[in-house]
C-alpha cells in the first residue's frame, strides 16, 4: 500500500488555498501523491516536501509569512516551482502536465521517458477544484437540471 | 495490399439497392428514414464506427471526454486512421500542409472540423437551429454580392416545418418571427423555448431598445432566445394541438427527454437531450435499410453514355488501426452523397466528376467567427447550460450587407471556453505568467471565473471560387483515399464585418458595464487585418458551398431538389449546395432541403 506523506496534504492547501478537508474529501489526495511520486521521482518529491517543511518553520504559522517563503523558495525555484506547479494544476484541472525534459535531466529521477501528459484518475475532471471555484458544476459530468442556468449563480459550486 | 472486388452478399441482385446513401448524419439519416417509411430498400455506406452508437460506446464516449487532457470539440471521440477527420487542433496554415488531415494551401487555413463516425457532426454539434430569412436566398439581386438560390425562403416554410419536428426544436413562434421570417398561422414548435440563461437576461435588462448607429446605419438591440434542437418543455398546441413526444436518448428512450443542463453539448451531451443522428436512425423503420458502418465510398462510377452513376466502390475495415480492407461494389437506381461539403466534394473528384459548372470543390464556406470577450460586473453564472441560448440579430439582415457581411451574435453562455479553453484554460495565465498561487490563486480564480462571458460574432461568408477543395495523388490516408486539399482565405467583405463586429462588441461591452478582455494573436495562421484593425478568427463547423444549386448545369452543381445536372440518378445534399449561408447556422436549412430531396427521390423510384 501507498503510505502518504501528511506533509504532502499541508503542501497542496498552501498551494492550492483550499482547506486539507477540501482537498481530502475529492477522494484524491492519494492518487496525487503518487502520481508526483511517480512522474517527478520520490527524491525530488520528498526534496520539495523537505523545502515546504522549512518554509513552514520560518513562517512560524503566519500565513503572510508562509506565502511569501513559498513565492521564493518553492515557485521561484528552478527545481521545485515546476512540480509546484503541477501540483496545483492537478487539484485545479485535474491535469499531470509533463515535466520539461531539462527539468527531468537535472532533477528527476529514471521516469523522464514515461512522463507525459494526462488525467490521473477517472474522477479527476469532475473532482477538479476549478468547477468549485468557478461556481458551476463540473461540464459534461453533472446534471444539474433543466432551466438551472436560468437561476442567478451560486458563489461556489459544490455537489 | 490486395483489394479485392466482390459483392456484399456474393448475389448479383443482392447488392442492387433502390437507394444508396454514402454517409450517416443528420442527412443520411433523415433520407434513410423518410425512405425506410416508403420501404424502399436502402443500404447506407458510413465510413466511421459506430463505437459510440449503442448505450454503452456513448457511455464510453462521455468518459473519453473526461479523460481527454485537451478537450477539443471532437475529444470524445476518438482518432480513426481509415477515415480520418481534421481536429482544429491541427489546422495549421501553408504551402507545407499541416500535420493533420487537411492539406492547407493557404493563404490561411479553413479553421473548421468534423468528425466521421457514425452520427457526423451532429454528435457534438451545438444544436442551433434557426431558419434563414427571405432576404438570405437573394443577396446577389439585393446587395449585389454572392449568389441567389433558386428557391426562397416560402418553398422552404413546410420543409423546416418537418425538420423541426424530426430534430425535436424548442423555441416560441412568435419570437423567431423577425428579419422577414414567417409561419403559417397558429404554428407552434414541438417544444417551448429554452428557458435563457441568466446572462441573457442581464444582457437583455441592460440592452434591449437600446440604439445604436454603426456604419451609418441605425439597429435598435434586442437580445433574442435561439431555437435549438434539444429537448425542453412539449408545446401542447404542437401539430393544430395535437402535441409532441420528445425523443429521448437512441437505445435508451426513457431518458434525455429534458436537458438537464450538462453544459457539454459540445463534444458530447451525456443525457442525449441534444439532438443527433442516431435519433432519426433510432425511429426509422429500417426493416429494409441496411447501415453499414467501417465502409468508405471511394469512388463513383459513372456510365459515360447516360451519365448515370453506375456503382459505388467502397471498402470495409474491421479495425481502424490497421489498412487492412475489402473492396466492394454496389449498385442503386438512385445515388445519395451525403458525406460532408468536403468529403462530398473529395468523393466527386476521385471519381473524375468535376461537373460541368467545373464547380465541385468550389465555392467553399464556413463562418468565419470572430470571438470577443469581456469580464462582467458581478458574476453571470459562466459555463452552466447549454452553450449559448440566446443571441442578437438585426445584424443579419439590411441593406448593411451590401458593404460587409452579415453576421449573427451568440452571447456564450461557457465563459472563455472557446477562445481560451477556461475554466481549465484560465489556470496557466494566472500561475505561469502572474505567479498566483494559494490563496490569491484562488481568490482571483473566484473573481474572474464566474464573470467571464464571450460575444462570438457568426460572419455570412459569400461564395468565391478561390475558395476551394481539390485532391492530390501526393496526399492519401492510410487506406490510399485522397485527404482534401485547400485553399482558403476570409475576404475584405468578412472582414468589414469582422471591424463592425468588433465595434459593436467594445459598444455592448461599455453598456454593460464589462471589462474588453479580447485577445488577437498575430502568431496565429487565422491573424488577418483590415485597415488598422487585426482580428484571429475562429471555425464555426458549417462548411458549405462545394456543389452548390443553381438554376443550369452551367452555374451550379446540383439543382434546387439537389440533383446532379450531369447524372440524373445522383443526389448530392448538404450544406455542400447552399449558394449562400447568410449569419444562420446552416443546418436546419439543410435539413429541410433534405425533406425537399427525399419527396423527389421517392416520386422518381
Ligand atoms: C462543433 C460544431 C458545432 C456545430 N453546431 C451547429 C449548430 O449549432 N447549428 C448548426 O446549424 N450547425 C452546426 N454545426 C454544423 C452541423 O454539425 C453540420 O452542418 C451537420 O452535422 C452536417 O450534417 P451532414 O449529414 O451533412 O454531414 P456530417 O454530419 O458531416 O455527416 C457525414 C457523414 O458521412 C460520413 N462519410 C464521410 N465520408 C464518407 C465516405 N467517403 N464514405 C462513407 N461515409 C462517409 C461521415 O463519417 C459522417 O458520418 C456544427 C458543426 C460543428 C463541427
Ligand atoms: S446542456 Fe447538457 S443536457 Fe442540455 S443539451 Fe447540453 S449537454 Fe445536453
Amino acid at each position: 500500500m501507498h503510505t502518504m506523506d501528511p506533509t504532502f496534504l499541508r503542501l497542496s492547501s498552501a498551494l492550492t488555498g483550499f482547506t486539507e478537508s477540501d482537498l481530502t474529501g475529492t477522494g484524491l489526495a492519494e492518487a496525487y501523491h503518487w502520481v508526483m511520486v511517480d512522474r517527478a521521482g520520490g527524491e525530488a518529491v520528498g526534496r520539495l516536501l523537505g523545502r515546504f517543511t522549512a518554509a513552514e518553520q520560518t513562517a512560524e504559522a503566519d500565513p503572510e509569512l508562509l506565502h511569501e517563503a513559498l513565492d521564493r523558495q518553492v515557485m521561484g525555484d528552478p527545481e521545485h516551482g515546476p512540480p509546484a506547479r503541477n501540483l496545483v494544476r492537478l487539484w485545479y484541472v485535474g491535469i499531470w502536465q509533463a515535466l520539461p525534459d531539462a527539468w527531468h535531466e537535472r532533477y528527476g529521477s529514471e521516469r523522464r521517458s514515461a512522463d507525459a501528459t494526462f488525467v490521473p484518475a477517472p474522477d479527476s475532471y469532475a473532482r477538479s477544484l476549478i468547477w468549485r471555484t468557478a461556481g458551476a458544476p463540473p461540464r459534461g459530468a453533472q446534471a444539474p437540471g433543466f432551466g438551472s442556468w436560468a437561476r442567478a449563480p451560486q458563489h461556489e459550486w459544490s455537489a | 495490399m490486395e483489394d479485392t472486388v466482390s459483392s456484399v452478399a456474393g448475389n448479383a441482385r443482392a447488392d442492387h439497392h433502390d437507394v444508396v446513401i454514402v454517409g450517416s448524419g443528420i442527412n443520411g439519416a433523415i433520407l434513410a428514414k423518410a425512405l425506410g417509411a416508403h420501404h424502399k430498400r436502402v443500404l447506407v455506406l458510413e465510413a466511421g464506427t459506430n463505437e459510440a452508437s449503442t448505450t454503452d460506446g456513448y457511455r464510453d464516449a462521455v468518459r473519453a471526454f473526461h479523460s481527454a487532457p485537451v478537450k477539443t470539440l471532437n475529444s470524445a471521440y476518438r482518432r480513426n486512421p481509415n477515415a480520418p477527420y481534421p481536429d482544429v487542433g491541427d489546422l495549421a496554415a501553408g504551402p507545407h500542409g499541416a500535420p493533420g488531415y487537411f492539406v492547407q494551401r493557404g493563404p490561411r487555413p479553413y479553421a473548421s472540423d468534423y468528425a466521421r463516425v457514425q452520427g457526423g457532426a451532429s454528435m457534438y454539434w451545438l444544436g442551433t437551429c434557426l431558419r434563414m430569412p427571405p432576404e438570405d436566398f437573394r443577396t446577389r439581386t439585393l446587395f449585389g454580392q454572392g449568389l441567389d438560390w433558386p428557391i426562397g425562403y416560402d418553398e422552404l416554410v413546410p420543409y423546416y416545418a418537418r425538420a423541426e419536428r424530426e430534430m425535436g426544436v424548442s423555441a416560441n413562434a412568435g419570437e423567431q418571427a423577425y428579419g422577414g421570417m414567417w409561419f403559417p398561422e397558429d404554428y407552434a414548435y414541438p417544444m417551448y423555448r429554452i428557458p435563457p440563461s441568466h446572462l441573457d437576461r442581464v444582457m437583455a435588462r441592460q440592452l434591449n431598445g437600446k440604439a445604436l448607429s454603426l456604419g451609418g446605419q441605425e439597429y435598435t438591440l434586442q437580445v433574442r432566445s435561439m431555437p435549438q434542437a434539444r429537448n425542453s418543455v412539449p408545446n401542447p398546441a404542437y401539430d393544430g394541438g395535437r402535441g409532441y413526444r420528445p425523443v429521448g436518448a437512441a437505445g435508451d428512450p426513457e431518458h434525455g427527454l429534458r436537458c438537464v443542463g450538462s453544459a457539454s453539448c459540445m463534444p458530447i451531451c451525456p443525457s442525449q437531450a441534444k439532438y443527433t443522428a442516431l435519433k432519426t436512425l433510432d425511429t426509422a423503420d429500417l426493416s429494409r435499410t441496411t447501415v453499414l458502418t467501417r465502409a468508405v465510398v471511394s469512388e463513383l462510377l459513372v456510365d459515360p453514355a447516360s451519365g448515370r452513376i453506375s456503382g459505388v466502390k467502397y471498402q470495409r475495415y474491421q479495425d481502424s488501426g490497421s489498412p487492412e480492407h475489402t473492396t466492394h461494389l454496389v449498385t442503386a437506381d438512385i445515388v445519395v452523397l451525403a458525406a460532408h461539403a468536403i468529403e462530398n466534394a473529395k468523393v466527386l473528384l476521385a471519381s473524375g466528376i468535376e461537373s460541368s459548372s467545373g464547380l465541385v470543390g468550389k465555392n467553399l464556406m464556413d463562418h468565419p467567427t470572430l470571438i470577443t470577450r469581456a469580464l462582467a460586473a458581478d458574476p453571470v453564472g459562466a459555463f452552466r447550460g447549454p452553450g449559448v441560448t440566446s443571441g442578437i440579430e438585426v445584424f443579419r439582415t439590411g441593406p448593411a450587407r451590401a458593404n460587409r457581411a452579415g453576421y449573427r451574435v451568440e452571447i456564450g453562455n461557457w465563459g472563455w471556453a472557446w477562445s481560451s479553453g477556461a475554466p481549465a484554460g484560465h489556470l496557466a495565465p494566472l500561475m505561469d505568467e502572474l505567479g498566483l498561487f494559494g490563496r490569491d490563486l484562488r481568490a482571483r480564480l473566484a473573481r474572474d471565473l464566474p464573470r467571464q462571458f464571450q460575444l462570438q460574432f457568426m460572419l455570412d461568408q459569400m461564395p468565391s471560387e478561390s475558395n476551394r477543395v481539390t485532391i492530390d495523388p501526393a496526399h492519401r490516408d492510410q487506406m490510399g483515399n485522397f485527404r482534401p486539399v485547400i485553399h482558403y482565405d476570409v475576404d475584405d467583405y468578412v472582414r468589414a464585418g469582422m471591424s463592425e463586429a468588433r465595434e459593436l462588441a467594445r459598444w455592448i461591452f461599455d453598456a454593460v458595464g464589462a471589462e474588453d478582455h479580447s485577445e488577437v494573436n498575430s502568431a496565429l495562421p487565422t491573424h488577418v487585418r483590415h485597415g488598422a484593425e487585426e482580428f484571429t478568427y475562429f471555425g464555426a463547423g458549417h462548411g458549405a458551398g462545394t456543389h452548390i444549386m443553381g438554376t443550369s448545369k452551367h452555374n451550379s452543381v446540383v439543382d434546387d431538389r439537389q440533383r446532379s445536372w450531369d447524372h440524373p440518378n445522383l443526389f448530392i445534399v448538404g450544406c455542400g449546395s447552399m449558394p449562400t449561408m447568410g449569419a444562420a447556422n446552416p443546418t436546419l436549412t439543410m435539413a429541410a432541403m433534405a425533406y425537399r430531396t427525399a419527396d423527389e427521390i421517392i416520386r422518381s423510384l
